[in-house]
């Protein structure tokens, strides 16, 4: 070979090494465009499903397109998504398809709607029991697959299903069908995943709204509905057209507090919890039971035909209470409750209405002894009625200068001197004259009327004080006690509001006691000591009315800074007649004297209790033997020479 | 190994044996000699081409690729400048291996199996460079090779010892480089 044509040779080698070369880069170059577009539709494929996650309202939405965007991606006509029914732990169809020829497909929906797969039964139960996904590459040559006649009818040969997964859990299972057989392809199958796991994220979101939403509408102890949810459902009763009747049963355990005083807090919870239980088991369907609160249960039933099976069912629950409660290893209790019903609808009721007429019946049932039932009725509703015609009359009063007050001297005991006065609230109504505290003071307690009361009673009273205090100058005091009710006491501007009515009178604050009963304490068993403390701060006097009336007295005066107490005008009704009454108010004398506090005895009517509360200790004594209330005007003179004191 | 490798040593060859050479070395190698740089190829037809080589110039084969990674250097410096730009030194510009260049290299051809780094600074208080370096490959005469044009890059003297080496039954090798401005 001459040396021309070995480098003919080489030259061709070398041409052909390059063709081969050039080649190969075109290969791998289209190979690598192709894979790019691929990848690049997959994104697109992710990306549209990752933003369908977020912004879906709902997840129905999220997976029709989740189904659109796979079925599109690969050119399939069919998927279907399931969900996972958490009670029942299996597969339920959610009716979200994406179907490309809706006749051809038509049957097959309709029964992969119609039909539930169990853990490990079919395509989707299989992946539901190992999280996996699932290929089934020709489906007339799988046995496994139990829609496999509907699916050969469809015209269906290939399949492949994967999970929605939150964590590790599948709360959801996507089945896609191929009209072909079809080799499993992992690619496929890895996209497939991330969508799986972004629809995770979407049943992770709906499911924490879920709970959200439930607790914001039902009570954390017992798991009930609360009171927004009863109301929602009470009032959606009473806007339905057709004849049927609401009943509202109201329900109260009869001396709760003394559970929960008594065996603690935690055997309160396991009550109401037993009691919710109880309840629940005899409500028929449809009916709702909720917990307002503390003790209160309401329930809720629809569709009555009359008041009779509103009371039967008041009775039923009645039955269920019968049963010893046990709270706790050997500590069995029985419990009543008062239930109030009230029935309404054909749209002639509103839902807090409704719901407080059986408030007030449950009332009714308490104040006749508790462990019964009452139904709401026209002598309720009336009273009702006299008692918002009062409230609205009270406010109208406070603004119209109707109210006014009178004053009871506080006197020493040989009725020598007037020690101070009580200021009594009276109530002169243009239109109905006179009217009684006891009927007007209870209204204003039930709504926030008594604040407002309570203010103008306190400005009023210390205007007054001043007043004498200028004319009697300093040759006598005359300090007014006013009374202070439990919601009064609650209020945490009590403090300010004595402190600016002292400024605006410029009274001493030593001027000024205020009265309030054990009951106010027991019943705000929070806020008394602070507001206690800092009306004593400013000076003011503290005085226990009605004591002894109440039922842990003795630990009251240790733990309030209490100045004065007044006995209860009971024991000094009945000494004289009961032996026991004597020994009574020696007792309490002694125990207020041990601890600095002095004793005044209330209601003294007759000269034989003058004369017993002396000899017990009082150190002063109210009541119509000395002076009745009177009008500020008629207590002016000095002190001493007061008249017409034992006037009787 | 991927073809950019191939297309390399062949470019080398060329320009200082000539294309007749590298048409001999592909014969002696038994290689029909298609490479394409994005393309992967056996690792075997590499260390057939070195083998051609070590023959036909009588040099051991851990020169031949010492002398080609000594060689490719440059041709990397006029193609990516902007790896070297940044340095004024051989060392930091060795230290950018594990995180920026060999990055880009696996960017530009997918799946290139380039080896990871360890790192030591001044393990014997000489101020020197320790490189531990693991791989199937045991191409740490490339190593080298490339460390001693990074070296003429930046006007250094490049010193390198090997108190272990893979090939040497060790589990891996390690360099230990002091730089040296060269004298001007």
């Amino acid at each position: 070979m001459s040396a021309g044509d070995d480098q003919t040779a080489r030259l061709q080698r070398r041409l052909e090494r390059e063709r081969r070369a050039r080649r190969e880069a075109e290969e791998i170059a289209e190979r690598a465009t192709s894979a790019l577009y691929d990848r690049q539709r997959e994104l697109e494929l992710l990306e549209s499903v990752a933003v369908a996650a977020n912004e879906a309202s709902t997840l129905a939405d999220a997976l029709q397109v989740a189904l659109e965007g796979i079925c599109t991606h690969l050119g399939r006509s069919l998927g279907h998504a399931f969900l996972v029914d958490p009670a029942a732990g299996r597969l339920v169809s959610s009716c979200r398809w994406h179907i490309g020829d809706p006749l051809r497909f038509e049957a097959f929906r309709a029964a992969g709607e119609a039909m539930t797969f169990e853990r490990g039964v079919g395509l989707p139960g299989r992946v539901l029991e190992d999280g996996e996904p699932h290929w089934i590459e020709n489906l007339s040559l799988d046995a496994s697959f139990p829609r496999l006649a509907g699916a050969v009818e469809a015209g269906i040969a290939s399949a492949f299903a994967f999970p929605l997964l939150v964590g590790s859990e599948t709360v959801g299972v996507i089945e896609i069908f191929g009209d072909l057989p079809a080799a499993r392809d992992d690619g496929v199958l890895a996209v497939a995943a991330q969508i799986g796991t972004q629809l995770g994220r979407v049943v992770e979101r709906v499911r924490a709204l879920d709970e959200l939403a439930h607790h914001a509408m039902h009570d954390a102890l017992t798991g009930l509905p609360n009171r927004a949810l009863l109301l929602d459902r009470l009032e959606r009763a009473l806007t339905r057209r057709d004849s049927a009747l609401t009943a509202v049963l109201f329900i109260d355990l009869d001396r709760f507090k003394d559970v929960n005083d008594g065996a603690g807090h935690h055997a309160g919870d396991v009550l109401l919890t037993e009691v919710a239980g109880r309840l629940s088991g005899g409500l028929r369907a449809g009916d709702t039971i909720a917990r307002l609160g503390g003790d209160e249960f309401v329930v809720l039933c629809e569709d009555l035909d009359d008041e009779r099976q509103a009371v039967e069912l008041a009775e039923r629950f009645q039955q269920r209470m019968l049963a010893p409660f046990e709270l706790a290893a050997d500590q069995a209790q029985l419990v009543t409750a008062s239930i109030g019903v009230a029935v309404g609808g054909r749209g002639a009721t509103d839902a807090e209405t409704l719901l407080r007429d059986a408030d007030a019946a449950m009332y009714r049932a308490k104040d006749r002894g508790g462990g019964r039932h009452e139904l709401f009725n026209q002598e309720l509703r009336d009273r009702a009625l006299d008692r918002l015609r009062t409230e609205r009359a009270l406010t109208r009063a406070l603004s119209r200068d109707e109210l006014f007050l009178l004053y009871q001297p506080i006197v020493s005991l040989d009725g020598s001197e007037v020690e101070g006065v009580e200021a009594l609230v009276r109530w002169q109504d243009p239109e109905l004259g006179l009217r009684s505290p006891t009927e007007f003071i209870p209204v204003a307690e039930e709504s926030n009327l008594i604040v407002r009361l309570g203010e103008w009673v306190i400005g009023e009273a210390c205007g007054q004080a001043a007043r004498w205090r200028r004319e009697l100058g300093d040759r006598a005091q005359l300090p007014v006690n006013v009374n202070l009710a439990a919601r009064q006491l609650a209020d945490e501007r009590l403090p300010e509001t004595v402190r600016r009515a002292l400024e605006e009178a410029q009274l001493d604050p030593s001027d000024l006691a205020l009265e309030l009963t054990e009951t106010a304490l027991i019943e705000y068993p929070e806020t008394p000591i602070r507001t206690l403390t800092a009306l004593r701060a400013l000076g003011v006097r503290i005085v226990l009315d009605d004591f002894g009336t109440g039922y842990s007295s003795l630990s009251y005066l240790q733990r309030f800074p209490i100045d004065e107490l007044k006995i209860d005008r009971s024991f000094v009704a009945e000494l004289g007649t009961q032996p026991a009454a004597g020994a009574i108010v020696e007792a309490i004398v002694g125990m207020g004297h041990s601890l600095g506090i002095r004793v005044v005895a209330e209601g003294i009517e007759t000269e034989a209790q003058a004369a017993a509360v002396t000899r017990l200790g009082c150190d002063s004594g109210q009541g119509f033997l000395f002076a009745r209330p009177a009008p500020a005007e008629s207590i002016h003179a000095p002190a001493g020479s007061l008249t017409p004191l034992r006037a009787g | 190994m991927k073809g950019i490798v191939f297309n390399l040593l062949e470019q080398i060859v060329s320009r200082d044996y000539g294309e007749d050479t590298w048409d001999d070395l592909l014969d002696a190698a038994g290689l029909g000699g298609s490479y394409t740089s994005l393309g992967s190829y056996d690792d075997a037809d590499f260390f057939k081409l070195v083998g051609a080589a070590s023959g036909a110039l009588d040099l051991p084969p851990d020169d031949v690729v010492r002398w080609f990674g000594r060689s490719a250097l440059p041709l990397f410096a006029t193609t990516y400048p902007q790896l070297f730009a940044p340095h004024s030194s051989a060392r930091t510009f060795v230290l950018t291996l594990n995180d920026i260049i060999h990055p880009e290299v696996r960017k530009l051809y997918p799946g290139a199996d380039v080896p990871e780094f360890d790192f030591e600074h001044d393990p014997d208080g000489d101020g020197r460079l320790r490189i531990g370096y693991r791989s199937e490959r045991k191409l740490c005469s490339f190593a080298e090779g490339l460390l001693e044009g990074a070296g003429a890059h930046y006007a250094e003297r490049v010193t390198i010892e090997q108190p272990t080496c893979m090939k040497r039954g060790d589990d891996r090798c390690l360099l230990e480089i002091s730089f040296a401005r060269a004298p001007a």
